[in-house]
């Protein structure tokens, strides 16, 4: 497992490299500014996966009452939270590169921006109740209850709208608008990301774990 | 709305508009950055994992 967590090292240092040596700009796009899209989007991405691992464990709680169930969702969401903000961060670059602004109340910010909002409200909630099995049982029926808003935001609501955001992987279409180089990189990112989040997610849990094992 | 697709097109200079965006330099100095970022985050990541480990050996 140590080589492997080594490995992620190495194979997120030459995913970086590459995505700023390897593939040409892209078409319509200010200077070098396409290549964000190779840190944007896997943040996008792991985002929505953390807040679905989240739903998948907070289920698991309510059904076995297993307090490491409620670890694991309680870190993802912390870790999607944290992959939201990038992404919206570096969104908000990107925006005022290609239209002027850091924030354009563009349909796809506006609804990431909400999810992070419904996400920063399980935080909240998850510190406003005291007793651990209570605080577990509500958090868990709030995060199944957001990832239920939670396509809605991230895929429905910015298609169904005019944007000003760049085609999506997933276009009307139905094809992947990139040369070679740019989908070699662009999913390789996607896999980087979602392996540093597994990691990332294992180190959360763990210290929860132990944070509950000292406060017994 | 913009229709945009990412087929590459010929490199060019990493020039923002006149008065845009004028703290921001260069590819190379952007690439620096995320080094030392991904760097930074790794050992600490590493670091985090081995203390954890330590402190789950303990009876």
């Amino acid at each position: 497992v140590r080589v492997l967590k080594g490995l992620l090292g190495v194979y997120m240092a030459a995913f970086t490299g590459a995505a700023f040596l390897w593939p040409e700009p892209a078409q319509g796009f200010v200077g070098e500014s396409s290549r964000i899209v190779f840190f944007h989007v896997p943040c996008a991405w792991t985002a929505s996966l953390a807040f679905l691992v989240a739903a998948a464990y907070s289920l698991a709680y309510l059904i076995r009452r297993n307090p490491r169930h409620d670890d694991v969702a309680a870190a993802a969401v912390k870790l999607g939270l944290l992959f939201a903000v990038i992404a919206l961060v570096t969104g908000s670059l990107f925006a005022r590169i290609m239209w002027g602004s850091y924030w354009n109340w563009d349909p796809r910010e506006s609804s990431f921006l909400l999810l992070i909002f419904l996400y920063g409200a399980y935080l909240f909630l998850r510190n406003a109740v005291d007793d651990p099995d209570r605080r577990a049982t509500v958090a868990a029926a709030y995060a199944l209850f957001a990832a239920v808003l939670m396509p809605f935001l991230v895929f429905v609501a910015p298609r169904v709208t005019q944007s000003l955001h760049p085609q999506t992987v997933i276009n009307p279409q139905g094809k992947i608008l990139m040369d070679t180089p740019t989908r070699v990189v662009f999913f390789a990112g996607l896999v980087g990301f979602s392996a540093l989040f597994l990691w990332m997610l294992s180190l959360e849990s763990r210290a929860a774990r132990l944070r509950r094992r000292q406060s017994v | 709305v913009y229709n945009i697709d990412l087929t590459p097109r010929r490199r060019v200079a990493f020039r923002f508009p006149e008065g845009n965006n004028a703290g921001v330099g260069s590819l190379g100095y952007l690439a620096a950055v995320n080094v030392v970022v991904w760097g930074g985050l790794f050992a600490y990541l590493w670091r985090l994992d081995r203390r954890l480990s330590e402190k789950e050996r303990e009876p």
